[in-house]
């Protein structure tokens, strides 16, 4: 991939679907700047973490003079075409409302993958942390018969790149659920802060029962920058007889070594339309104080 | 003295995360939640309660349930198999068999106030319908005077959307009133509405409709709208979104 992003751009990874109207959106809340407190946390983050000066000073700058928001994207189809938008979308101040519909996006300009990964990066994060998230990028996806999102935020720290080392990733998704109505499923993106990252991944899933019992599977490969979804019933073929003594309910839990992923839980129904989607959430980041 | 109140002041190391359910008739709130602390701090036998404290829209306490949670395992719980018919905001702590403080072989440092991650997913009878992490933790101050930007983008297949605000933090004072101003996208105010705001622990759900009688003709017209919401706002509200179909989608925002 090309260098779509720059480094310290908040990036986030947004899974576009083929069968239903994938529609992204973005309002700017307000800017904390008036305070001492903002004032002074670029000072506070450079004396308490040592960051570089560049970016202490870009922390500044933006303090005291923000930009207003401008955003752009690269969508990677499912089978790895890569589509760069050289357009910038902006610019976005407090209040303001950026509006994508993907699937209009790709009809005007030919696109015929309708299933891939949308990385969507903002020229910067919030006025006092330049390399934060500027707030909650939101993907509605609706279709004939259900509507299903979510929002999440924009991260600039580095992730599955040289020079940063992960132990690797476990994912959890505590509330599986397959009967005949609703199945869960794993969608599991290879995302990375460098654009040029070329590292396919092939993760382990478990699925557990309450009495922890569990399956094992083979995930399969997540091409860089890219994402896989599966099912329970096509990662575990013993899945209904597993799942019966407990009301089709247990818990997954996906690894990695070595690399980090970003993960969504997914439910679709019975023919397979998409009903539900959130995206996971570190539980460290409950009881870990980051400085 | 409330559960609530209780549990916080004898675990003073956790604070409670919260999150919006609904259990009236077919529609129920399960609440999963995965032990994550034996993983963690690198303790096998590591076990936890969790204590989930349902609250009605008034803020009423209706149910609490403390489940144990083995080590590395998951556990559910269902706000209709408790019970509970209401809607509102459930208060959520795990909060660990040993204390985390003592723990010396640890690579990081604690948060001074430790929350909880679950998630909560909404089924109408056996069938899931949506689903969302948790939210805000529950604080004990007094909400200051904040704006909060909605955006809306016309759909034709949404019949009813809306916002779902919840207080979660225990005060006692004047909860003040919402004022709602509804933009197109040039920033022209077409609408304005106002509520009385929220008091302690109670939840307020309500649809655009309600609040602009003009809603849906300047939707179908501007396709864009922002509603900027005023107010003492202890958390950013939830939007929630109705599909002709009935299906339905809460999330933060």
């Amino acid at each position: 991939m090309r260098h779509y992003w720059k480094r310290h751009q908040p990036r986030t990874n947004l899974p576009v679907f083929g069968d239903v109207l994938n529609e992204v959106s973005f309002v700017v809340q307000p800017e904390r700047r008036s305070s001492l407190r903002v004032l002074l946390s670029p000072l506070f983050r450079f004396m308490a973490r040592g960051l570089p000066w560049k970016i202490f000073l870009d922390d500044c700058r933006h303090v005291l003079f923000p930009k207003p928001y401008f955003f752009s994207f690269v969508y990677i189809s499912s089978s790895g075409e890569e589509y760069g938008v050289h357009e910038k979308f902006g610019p976005y101040r407090e209040g303001d409302f950026f509006y994508l519909n993907i699937n209009s996006w790709m009809v005007a300009n030919g696109i015929n993958q309708k299933e891939g990964n949308l990385i969507i990066f903002a020229n910067r994060g919030r006025p006092d942390r330049w390399q934060s998230s500027p707030g909650n990028v939101e993907i509605r996806y609706t279709n004939q018969k259900y509507i299903a999102g979510f929002r999440t935020g924009f991260f600039a720290r580095p992730l599955n790149e040289a020079g940063k080392i992960h132990l690797g990733y476990r994912g959890v998704n505590p509330g599986v659920v397959c009967n005949a109505a609703r199945v869960s499923g794993i969608l599991l993106i290879n995302h990375s802060s460098n654009p040029l990252y070329s590292t396919s991944v092939s993760p382990v899933v478990r699925l557990y029962r309450p009495d922890g019992q569990y399956l094992e599977s083979e995930f399969g490969s997540i091409s860089p920058h890219s994402f896989v979804e599966k099912s329970i019933p096509q990662l575990f073929s013993g899945w209904k007889e597993f799942l019966r003594p407990c009301g089709g309910r247990g818990f997954t839990i996906a690894s990695l070594e070595g690399f980090t992923l970003a993960s969504m839980h997914t439910v679709r129904d019975e023919r397979g339309n998409l009903v539900a989607i959130e995206h996971s959430r570190p539980g460290p980041a409950n009881v870990i104080k980051f400085r | 003295m409330t559960n609530l109140a209780r549990f916080s002041q004898k675990y003073p190391r956790y604070q409670f995360s919260s999150q919006f359910y609904t259990s009236i008739n077919d529609l129920d709130s399960v609440i999963s939640f995965f032990n994550y602390y034996d993983s963690l701090f690198k303790v096998p036998d590591l076990g936890c309660q969790l204590i989930s404290i349902f609250h009605n829209e008034d803020g009423a306490e209706v149910g609490t349930e403390i489940s144990a949670v083995e080590p590395g395992m998951s556990v559910r719980v269902s706000a209709r198999e408790l019970g509970i018919q209401a809607r509102g905001m459930v208060a959520v702590i795990a909060v660990p068999d040993q204390d985390i403080g003592s723990f010396k072989n640890i690579s990081f440092d604690i948060k001074d106030r430790v929350t909880t991650g679950f998630y909560m997913d909404f089924y109408d009878g056996d069938r899931l319908v949506d689903t969302m992490h948790e939210w805000e933790p529950v604080d004990f101050i007094s909400p200051r005077e904040r704006v909060v930007y909605v955006g809306i983008k016309y759909n034709d297949r949404v019949s009813e959307s809306g916002l779902v605000f919840t207080c979660p933090t225990m005060f006692d004072g004047d909860p003040g009133t919402i004022l709602f101003k509804l933009k197109n996208e040039l920033g022209i105010c077409v609408g304005s509405a106002k509520i009385k705001g929220l008091e302690s622990m109670t939840t307020c759900c309500v649809s655009y409709s309600e609040l602009f009688d003009n809603f849906g003709r300047v939707l179908v017209e501007s396709s864009i709208l922002i509603v900027e919401v005023i107010g003492r706002l202890a958390s950013d509200p939830l939007t929630y979104e109705r599909h002709v179909s009935g299906d339905f989608h809460v999330h933060h925002i």
